[in-house]
This record gives C-alpha cells, structure tokens and sequence, in this order.
C-alpha cells in the first residue's frame, strides 16, 4: 500500500532530512512511525500526502507514482488518504458537523449523501450531541475526533496520523488508537507517527524509527 | 452552486474590513466614471450642435454684384471641405438684429434706410473639417477667391479642444478603473491570506484547483458589481439633487448604465484572477 525506495530530502542544499530511507506498509497494515522530534516523522508524512516532492528516490502510495503525479491529479489522489494533525486543523468558523462534510463536499456528492455519510460518523465518533458546536467550544478529545471524522469521510484506504495524540491526555490517546484500530480492523491502512512510547506498547504494532534521517523497521 | 454561493459569502464576510474599503473604494470610482460620462454625454452634444451650425461667415461688400455673388457662392459650395452655404442679404441680417435684440429693437431703428450690415454667406464645414487648421485652409481658399469679400470669420471653439477634453476623461476614466482593480486584486490577496489554512485544509482534503479558485473570482466579480452598482446608485441620488437648479441635463443612458455596472463585474472578475491563481495556488 505504501512503499519508498532510497529517499532523500533537503530542504535546502545544506539541510539534508530525509537520508536514502526505504519502508513498506502492507495493504490493512497498522504502523507506528516513531523517531525523536525533528527526526523526519512529519516530512515523510508530507511527502505520503504529496504536500511535498522528494529531492530523489520513489513513493508508491495507495497505487500511484508520486512522482509522476500531475497538480490535476493530486485532489483524486488525496481523497484516497485521510490525514490527521496534532493541532486538528479544523476550520473554526464551521460546526462539527461542516467540518466534516467539507471533505465529502469537494467530491461533488450530493448533498442529501453528505448528510446521511456525516451523520453516520457523528454517531461513530460519538459527536452526535456536538454536531452544531464550533472547534473552540468542544474539548482537545472531542476536536481530534471530529478531525479522524473529517480524514475518514471519503473511506480513503490509507490513514496518515502525525503526532494526533500530541495534544491529549493517556486516556484520550488510548481512546482515539482504538478508533484507528476500529477504522484498521475494516481495511483501512494506518500510519501514525508518534513519540509516545507508552502508547505503542500498549498497542503492539509494527514500528518504523526514523533516526537521523535514516528509516530502520523492528 | 450552492456551495459557491456560500464560500463566496463567508469570504466577504471574513474580508470584513477590506471588504467593505474595496466597495467603497469602487462605489466612489464609479460615481466619478458616471461623472465623467455625464460631462462626455455633455460635451458630445455640444459637439453636434457645433457640427450643425454655422463654422464659417463671409461678410460681403455692398458693392459686390449679383453676378459676381452668385459665382461666389457657387464655388465655396464647390469646396471639398463645405457642407452647407446660405446666403444671408442685408435685408434678412437686419430682420435677424430685430429678432436678436427683441424688446430692445428701438436701439436699431431707423436703420431700414440705411442699412450698415453687410450680406453675408454662411458656410456649414463637414464634420472632418471642423479641427481649427482645416477651418483657416478654408477661409483663405474662401479669401482668395473675391475682391469682394470683406471679411471670413469661423469659429474657434473647434472640435480638437472637444478631441482632447474626450482623451482627458477617457485617461481620467481608465486611471480610475486601474485603480479599483488594483484594490479589487489587493482584497483578494488579503481575502487569500486570511484564508491560507482554510485553503491548506481544502486541498488536503481534496479540494480541486476549480472549488478553492472558483468562489475568490466570483468574490472579485461580486465586488465589482455589487460597488459599480452602489456607484450609479449614489451618482443618480446626487444627480437628482443638484439637477434641479440646473434643468439642463439628463442622466446617463440606461445602456451606459448597464455597461458601467457590467465593467465593474468584469473588472472585478479580471481582476482576482491573477492573485488568485498566484497566492491560492490554484
């Protein structure tokens, strides 16, 4: 579902991030991206996403050659992958139930197939009573859920999670992994790159760490 | 289309301020195209009436004949440049004085017997031979052609001084549009600016070029539009208040009307075009 041959990325000609890093992630595999912070967690997600190009080397995401993705192409890809942030990125003037039908809007669907598709996740993340509510009036817990909403509105195939549960508490990070587990137990490939180490032995997944720029699997 | 509809409504409303300068801004653009179309519409029809009327009179001596005055009218109408010539007699300029001083007639009376004003021709100049050089060609070919005439007058207020007043309001015109797309593109830079993580948003989850870009270019043609209109609006209120002390003008036509507020639509639409396509990176 996920493969990167022989990586690099630099920012600049003297920042070098990303050094040859190789990895696979299998179709319904649920992975752990760890790594210290400024390890190259968050790069290699961009790159996942196509919010950026690789100085060199090959991604294979969801089927499709990054690099010879074209602009036109990248709205179709990115329907495929849902992606989740520390800080939420919601739109803080819409509610809960906008927030997350904006990501069904932009496929063209029809709008009585919007209401029905978010009224269904409302009630699987538990926001139905936080439907008409704006960001700022719902707790951390609650905001990440709306966002896992909004990343899984299109039942993309690949879940990309950087660092989305920076901001919570034990219980809420616990709480928000077994909504991943739930969305990886019916086919959706996970990627979460985190530094909780706590949490992933909780959970027992597969790892990949990324140090010093270089990727190494346990 | 709903949705544009909406996103463009949230982006005005986000553009808050910036906004409300840009229709302000426009407003006031367009009561001065108004204007300046008010004062084209003005001298334009100063300019026909200028065109109709007499450009050039040829006074002639009382000692000229008939003879000779016939052949002298024949070849000024013979000119490439004359439209119309007729003649006046002494007789019909003094009817003329008569007519001209009205009430005030008795300062000329008793002139019948001895008539002072001379006979005069009265040449019309083709509409391309108005422009003040054409029209002094004209009264020396006219000069050389009679000992008899006395003198050639034409007028001086040509239709070049018309010509540059129109380049001048058509310069101030397009000066002005300039601007209001300036400030139209500037909002929304702004408009872009503010909405940079909304837009980051909509692209990550899938958002096409066409629904991010779609709603700003409709917000700049809205702009335009919606102050273009505003702009007639207020020129029509302020045109009512000051017309009725001067009762000699009428207001812009309904087509100029449509076509101000149809520029301001495109103009609005043209111009948040580019910064739409360079900062929303559509």
């Amino acid at each position: 579902m996920i493969q990167a041959y022989n990586v690099n990325m630099s920012y600049k000609e003297d920042i070098q991030v990303l050094n040859d890093v190789s990895f696979e992630v299998q179709k319904g595999e649920f992975v752990f991206l760890v790594g210290e912070s400024g390890a190259g967690k968050t790069t290699i997600l961009r790159l996942l996403y196509r919010g950026l190009i690789p100085t060199s080397g090959e991604l294979v995401v969801a089927g499709r050659n990054l690099s010879t993705l074209s602009k036109s192409e990248i709205p179709g890809f990115r329907r495929q992958v849902g992606v989740v942030f520390q800080d939420f990125k919601l739109l803080p003037n819409k509610t809960v139930q906008q927030n997350i039908a904006v990501a069904m809007k932009v496929t063209g669907i029809k709008p009585t197939e919007v209401h029905h598709n978010v009224n269904q996740l409302l009630q699987q993340m538990s926001l139905v009573h936080r439907r008409d509510a704006y960001p700022e009036e719902i707790s951390g817990g609650e905001q990440q859920r709306v966002a896992i909403a909004r990343a899984m509105a299109n039942s993309p195939t690949i879940l990309l999670a950087d660092e989305p549960t920076g901001n919570l508490d034990p219980k809420l990070s616990l709480e928000i992994m077994h909504l991943f587990e739930n969305f990886n137990f019916r086919g959706t490939t996970i990627l979460v790159a985190t530094h909780d180490v706590a949490l992933i032995r909780k959970l027992g997944k597969r790892v990949i760490r990324i140090q010093e720029g270089r990727s190494m699997e346990f | 289309m709903a949705y544009i509809l909406e996103e463009t409504i949230s982006n005005i409303r986000h553009g808050g301020v910036v906004s409300i300068l840009s229709v302000i801004i426009i407003t006031l653009t367009t009561v001065i195209v108004a204007a300046l179309t008010l004062l084209h519409n003005t001298i334009r029809r100063d300019v026909d009436a200028i065109k109709s009327s007499t450009a050039i009179i040829v006074f002639l001596s009382d000692t000229i004949s008939p003879s000779e005055q016939e052949r002298l009218i024949e070849n000024i109408s013979g000119l490439r440049s004359v439209k119309k010539v007729v003649y006046i007699s002494k007789i019909q300029a003094l009817e003329r004085s008569n007519q001209i001083f009205g009430e005030f007639s008795n300062i000329i009376q008793g002139l019948e017997t001895v008539n002072p004003l001379p006979a005069s021709i009265e040449i019309q100049v083709q509409e391309q031979y108005l422009r003040l050089q054409d029209l002094e060609i004209t009264a020396n070919q006219i000069r050389q052609m009679s000992k008899q005439i006395e003198e050639v007058s034409y007028e001086t207020l040509t239709s070049s001084f018309v010509n540059q007043a129109e380049v001048g309001i058509l310069g101030l015109g397009i000066i002005m549009s300039f601007a209001s797309i300036v400030i139209v593109a500037f909002s929304i830079i702004l408009t872009v600016y503010f909405r940079r993580e909304e837009i980051e948003i909509l692209r990550l989850v899938g958002a096409s070029s066409w629904y991010i870009g779609i709603p700003l270019v409709i917000q700049g043609g809205f702009l335009g539009g919606f102050g273009s209109l505003m702009g007639v609006c207020l020129s029509f209120l302020i045109f009512q208040s000051f017309n009725y002390q001067l009762e000699i003008l009428s207001f812009i036509s309904m087509r100029q009307t449509f076509l101000i507020v149809f520029s301001g639509i495109f103009f609005g639409l043209l111009s948040s075009i580019l910064p739409t396509l360079k900062y929303a990176n559509v």
